[in-house]
């Protein structure tokens, strides 16, 4: 096996791009062999933060793809190079919008957190781009597609994205402080809203007066359910008697309500007493 | 853009790129124990609890040419950077919207954007220009896979 010709002259030396690119660089006559190469290292840990690294440049997270030149070994730098050839992935570049929802109310121990991300994007992938990028210890990732919200104007349809809800379950519970810049704002707004939607309600009935006059709830239904019986009544002789006796047979109760809500809806043709 | 006007005041303080290498690790790592905390804030933005009293200012987009300066972690990590940083700014545009409320300062998500799409920019000029065709195509693979 020839052994691999590793730049030596580039190293370091090409000051343009950093050590980075060039020690990347292998050159591998042979070809590579993916049955030569096994390594443990997760697509994760190529783009963790470089915390996580050394303090030089070359074993930083990100460019941790390849080792220090001195540790790497012929494969290991060769399978780093070809990584799109084995069967784990390698992201470089990874673009996943997420839109955090915000969490319910009592904010010191979040078990579950909802996120908004583009249709496209699978369980798996938020699951590492949250571990990874983040730092959240996940356990559980539960997804559903939602449409956007279509409105009408006219001929036109104007629909908002549809969008992927995720429901993430962490392992342990995590904490948020409401002086975060929007939280506070939002809790404002809402209760603002609140207390519009109470005030409204309380004020509702002593504003509306009867149609009488009368400053009480009143409901359409009130006269109807007093001539109740007596309509009911009615019903039973005018299905009893035939066809001209059906008017008279409603009784002086089923003819005044009647009365009454025709003048309470004289635009309809419905009959709206059951005497009728 | 409170990260990314930091790193830029640190980009156009530091002229060499041995400085701002060093920098960005220090920065790194003091970013790291910050970090260690809540990764749920990190969708929250920094400093800014109360609003109205003074405006803020936020810096510009990131340039081509000072991009071109950079090496390929750097820039990865920047990208990484901003990709928080749009993730964090969509977060508060929809927590705000969502109360109808109003999303100050939106034009920060397309700065956001168009810098990460410079970064690819130079990634892919610098791999249009690399000589051997196959390290070529490997970086081109690198830098647009999904």
């Amino acid at each position: 096996m020839k052994t691999k010709k590793l730049n030596g002259e580039r190293r370091g030396g090409d000051g343009e791009w950093g050590k980075a690119l060039t020690e990347r660089d292998v050159e591998d006559e042979e070809g590579i062999r993916v049955s030569d190469v096994w390594r443990p290292r997760s697509p994760e840990v190529r783009h963790r933060e470089m915390g996580e690294g050394g303090t030089e440049p070359s074993r930083l997270g990100f460019g941790a793809r390849r080792t220090n030149a001195s540790t790497s070994s012929r494969a290991s730098e060769s399978e780093e190079e070809m990584g799109s050839r084995l069967g784990r992935r390698v992201i470089h570049f990874a673009n996943l919008p997420i839109k955090l929802l915000l969490p319910s109310p009592p904010f010191d121990s979040i078990r579950e957190i909802a996120l908004k991300t583009i249709p496209s994007a699978s369980k798996v992938e938020i699951r590492r781009v949250l571990e990874s990028l983040y730092g959240f210890d996940v356990a559980d990732v539960r997804t559903l597609n939602m449409e956007g919200k279509k409105t009408k104007r006219g001929p036109f349809l104007a629909a908002k994205p549809d969008y992927k809800k995720a429901y993430v379950t962490l392992r342990s519970p995590l904490s948020l402080s409401p002086d975060l810049f929007p939280v506070k704002l939002i809790f404002e707004e809402r209760e603002r809203i609140a207390a519009a939607a109470k005030a409204a309600a309380s004020r509702r009935p002593a504003v509306v007066e009867g149609e009488d006059g009368r400053g009480e709830r009143k409901h359409w239904l009130d006269e109807r359910r007093r001539e109740e019986p007596s309509g009911y009544r009615g019903k039973r002789a005018a299905a009893a008697a035939v066809g001209v006796r059906r008017r008279g047979g409603g009784g002086r109760g089923g003819r005044a309500k009647k009365g009454q809500e025709e003048s309470k809806f004289p635009w309809s043709s419905m009959r709206l007493s059951e005497s009728a | 853009m409170m990260l990314v006007s930091r790193v830029l005041g640190r980009v156009l303080c530091a002229a060499s790129k041995s400085e701002s290498f060093a920098t960005s690790a220090a920065a790194a790592a003091a970013d790291s124990a910050r970090k260690a905390q809540n990764p749920l804030e990190e969708f929250f933005e920094v400093d800014r609890s109360t609003d109205e009293e003074k405006p803020v200012v936020y810096g510009r987009g990131w340039k081509a040419s000072e991009l071109r300066l950079k090496s390929w972690d750097d820039l990865q990590k920047l990208w990484y950077v901003l990709l928080k940083e749009k993730n964090m700014l969509m977060t508060q545009r929809q927590m705000l919207h969502a109360q109808n409320l109003r999303f100050p300062h939106p034009e920060r998500i397309p700065k956001v954007r168009k810098s990460m799409c410079r970064i690819k920019h130079v990634l892919t000029e610098r791999a249009i220009a690399d000589p051997d065709p196959r390290r070529s195509a490997e970086m081109k693979r690198m830098i647009n896979a999904l």
